[in-house]
C-alpha cells in the first residue's frame, strides 16, 4: 500500500496535471492560430477528446483510491456496525465484478478496433486501452483497500470537506468589511 | 416487468444503500445488456468511450480549472470588494453582497459548493456581526452558492447539452436572464429582510471606493468578459472560452496579483482534474444506461402514456418540475441531468416546449436541488464549513427554497426570460 502511495499515485498525478496544462495550451493554440495565423490545428478537437477520455479514466483510478466516487451514503451511514459492513463489502464485490466485467468486455471490443482516428491518425485501439487498464488498477485499488472499503474509512470525505474548511479559512482571512 | 425492477427498482435500492451512482448505473447496466435484451456486451466499451469523447465535454475540466484558480489566486476576494463597494450603501448590503459576489463569481466558476466556500468564508463572518441570525446568513450562504450553477458558464448547462444534444452556446445565452431573476428576486427578499429586523449595516456609497476596486478588480472582472464576451459575441466555442479563462486566470492570478505561486498552481492543477473524473466518470455510464432505455423503447413509451392522458403542456411541465424537485433532492446534478435529460427530452418535445428552455429548467431545479433538505450537497458544506447546527441551518433554508420555487415557476412558464437573448444573440 506504502508503495502504491509512494511511486504510484504520484505518477498518475504527475500525467493528469500534464493532460490538462497541455489540453489548455492547445485549445489557446488553436483559437491563436485560427484568428492570428488562419492555420487552426485540425488535429486539435479530435486528440483533445481523446485526452480527456484518458484523464477521465485515469482520474478515476485515484478517485478509487480514495473512495471518492459519487454516491449518497448519508442513509447507509445511519445503519448500525454489522449492517454497514455487509452493506460496504456487497459494494465493493459488486464493484470488482464490474471492473473485471470492463477488462474483459473490453479485451474482445478492442481486438476489433484496427482503424486510425480521422484527422490525427492515432490507433483507435491504443485510445481504447485506457479503459482497460484503468479498470484493471481501479480492481485491484478496491481489493488493496477492502479493509477500509469495508469499515467505510476512507480519506476522500475527511480530505474533501478539510481542502474546502482550508479554502473558507484563506477566504476568511480576506475577510471584507 | 423484469426491466423496470432492473432498471427502476434496483437502481434505487443500491442508491440509499450507499454504492456509488457510476456502479450503480454499470450493475443495471450490465444486467439489462446480458440477461434482458441481448445485446452484445462491447457495447459497453463502445459508450464508456465514445460518450465521454465529446468536444462539448471538454469544457467541464477547463470551467472547474479556471474557477479553482480565481478562488485561490485572490481573484474572488477583489470580486467581492467590487461589489460592496457598489452596495456598501444599501440596507441589507453585506447579505445583498453575498447574493451579487455568488452571481459574479457564478459567471467564473460553474462549482456551488466552491462558491460556497470561497465567498461564504469572506463574508459569514461579517454577515454574523452586523447582525444577521445564523439561520439567516448559514440559509443564504447555501442558497446563493447555488447561483453559480445557473449563472453561465454552467456545468450542469454543458453536461445537458452533451446528453440532451442542444447547443451550449445557446443554453449559456438563455441562463443568463433567468440567473440574473433568480438573484433578484433574492436581493428584493433580503431588503425586506434587513428593513424588517431593522440591520444597519455598510457605509455611505462613494464613487472614490467604487474607481478604487473597479481599479484593483479590473482584471478578476475581465474574466467573465472574455467568458460570456467570447461566446456571446461568437468568437469563441464554449470549450474554447474555458481554455482561454483558464490561461488568463493562471496569468492574472500569478503575475498580476501574485498571489499564486507554481506549487499552488499545480496543487489547483490536480484538484481539478479528480473532481473532472468523479463528475464525468458517471457520463459513460449515464450514457449505456439511457441509450439501453432507448433501445427498451421507454422514452417513447413515457411520450405515449402523458398524450393518453391528455395533458396540457402546463400540467406535463408541473409534473416534470414536482419530480425534478424530489430528484434533485436525493440526486447529485451531474447524475440526475445525464440519466434523465435523455429520457424527458421527448416527452418535453411531444409537449412543444423548446429544449434549450426545458434546459434551462432542468438547471435551475437541480440547483435547488443542491440546497433543499436532507441531502442537498450545499446544505452539508455550509454546516461543515461554517459549523452551524442543522436544526439552525433547515429553517434558515425554507424562504430560500420558496423564493427558488418561485422563480423556477416564473422560469417555466415564461419561456421568453429564457428565449429572447437566444432569439436575438443565437
Amino acid at each position: 500500500m506504502e508503495a502504491v502511495r509512494r511511486y504510484f499515485l504520484p505518477v498518475v498525478r504527475l500525467l493528469l496535471g500534464v493532460m490538462l496544462i497541455a489540453s489548455v495550451f492547445l485549445i489557446v493554440a488553436n483559437a491563436i492560430g485560427r484568428y492570428v495565423f488562419l492555420a487552426p490545428i485540425i488535429w486539435a478537437e479530435e486528440v483533445l477528446g481523446y485526452v480527456l477520455v484518458w484523464a477521465v479514466y485515469l482520474g478515476s483510478v485515484l478517485v478509487t483510491w480514495d473512495g471518492g466516487h459519487l454516491r449518497m451514503d448519508l442513509i447507509s451511514k445511519t445503519l448500525p456496525g454489522i449492517s454497514r459492513s455487509l452493506v460496504n463489502g456487497f459494494s465493493v464485490v459488486v464493484f470488482v465484478f464490474i471492473g473485471g466485467l470492463i477488462v474483459y468486455q473490453s479485451w474482445f471490443a478492442i481486438a476489433e478496433l484496427t482503424h486510425v482516428s480521422q484527422v490525427a491518425e492515432i490507433p483507435m485501439n491504443w485510445m481504447h486501452s485506457i479503459i482497460p487498464v484503468s479498470f484493471v488498477f481501479i480492481a485491484i485499488f478496491i481489493i488493496i483497500r477492502f479493509k477500509d472499503y469495508l469499515a467505510g474509512k476512507l480519506e476522500s470525505e475527511t480530505e474533501q470537506v478539510e481542502a474546502l474548511r482550508e479554502a473558507a479559512e484563506a477566504a476568511a482571512r480576506e475577510k471584507v468589511e | 416487468m423484469e426491466l423496470f425492477l432492473v432498471m427502476g427498482v434496483l437502481p434505487v435500492i443500491l442508491l440509499l444503500l450507499g454504492f456509488p451512482i457510476f456502479v450503480i448505473l454499470m450493475v443495471s447496466s450490465v444486467i439489462t445488456i446480458l440477461f434482458i435484451m441481448d445485446l452484445p456486451i462491447t457495447m459497453v466499451q463502445i459508450e464508456l468511450f465514445g460518450s465521454v469523447d465529446n468536444y462539448k465535454l471538454i469544457a467541464v475540466p477547463f470551467f472547474i480549472f479556471a474557477g479553482a484558480i480565481m478562488a485561490q489566486g485572490g481573484i474572488s476576494r477583489r470580486l467581492v470588494e467590487w461589489v460592496v463597494s457598489l452596495m456598501g450603501a444599501i440596507r441589507g448590503s453585506i447579505a445583498l453582497t453575498t447574493v451579487g459576489a455568488c452571481t459574479i463569481f457564478g459567471a467564473i466558476s460553474g462549482s456551488s459548493p466552491a462558491t460556497v466556500a470561497a465567498i461564504g468564508g469572506m463574508l459569514f463572518p461579517s454577515l454574523r456581526e452586523k447582525g444577521y441570525p445564523e439561520k439567516f446568513a448559514s440559509g443564504l450562504l447555501a442558497s446563493s452558492g447555488a447561483i453559480a450553477g445557473i449563472i453561465p458558464p454552467s456545468i450542469a448547462m454543458i453536461l445537458y447539452g452533451a446528453a440532451a444534444e442542444e447547443s451550449v452556446r445557446h443554453l449559456f445565452i438563455a441562463g443568463v436572464l433567468p440567473g440574473l431573476f433568480i438573484a433578484f428576486c433574492m436581493g428584493i427578499y433580503i431588503y425586506f429582510y434587513a428593513r424588517k429586523r431593522n440591520i444597519r449595516e455598510g457605509t455611505k456609497f462613494e464613487v472614490k471606493r467604487v474607481a478604487r476596486s473597479t481599479k484593483a478588480g479590473a482584471w478578476a472582472l475581465g474574466t467573465p468578459l472574455i467568458i460570456l464576451g467570447g461566446i456571446y459575441a461568437g468568437i469563441f466555442s464554449p470549450t474554447e472560452a474555458a481554455g482561454v479563462s483558464c490561461l488568463y486566470a493562471v496569468i492574472v492570478a500569478m503575475w498580476v496579483y501574485r498571489d499564486m505561486n507554481f506549487t499552488g498552481l499545480w496543487k489547483v492543477t490536480i484538484e481539478s482534474v479528480y473532481l473532472t473524473a468523479q463528475v464525468l466518470v458517471i457520463v459513460g455510464a449515464a450514457t449505456l444506461f439511457s441509450r439501453l432505455l432507448t433501445i427498451a423503447g421507454v422514452p417513447q413509451g413515457m411520450v405515449e402514456w402523458i398524450q393518453s392522458l391528455g395533458l396540457e403542456s402546463w400540467m406535463v411541465l408541473l409534473i416534470i418540475n414536482v419530480f425534478l424537485l424530489a430528484v434533485g433532492c436525493v440526486l447529485d446534478p451531474a447524475s440526475a441531468i445525464l440519466v434523465l435529460a435523455p429520457i424527458l427530452k421527448p416527452v418535453i418535445l411531444a409537449a412543444g416546449i423548446d429544449p434549450v428552455h426545458f434546459g434551462i429548467i432542468m438547471t435551475v431545479n437541480v440547483s435547488i436541488g443542491m440546497f433543499t433538505p436532507p441531502f442537498g450537497l450545499n446544505i452539508f458544506v455550509t454546516q461543515a464549513l461554517f459549523r452551524v447546527p442543522l436544526s439552525s441551518l433547515y429553517p434558515g433554508l425554507v424562504p430560500f427554497i420558496m423564493i427558488n420555487i418561485f422563480a423556477l415557476g416564473v422560469v417555466s412558464y415564461w419561456p421568453d426570460l429564457s428565449l429572447v437573448l437566444v432569439r436575438l444573440l443565437g
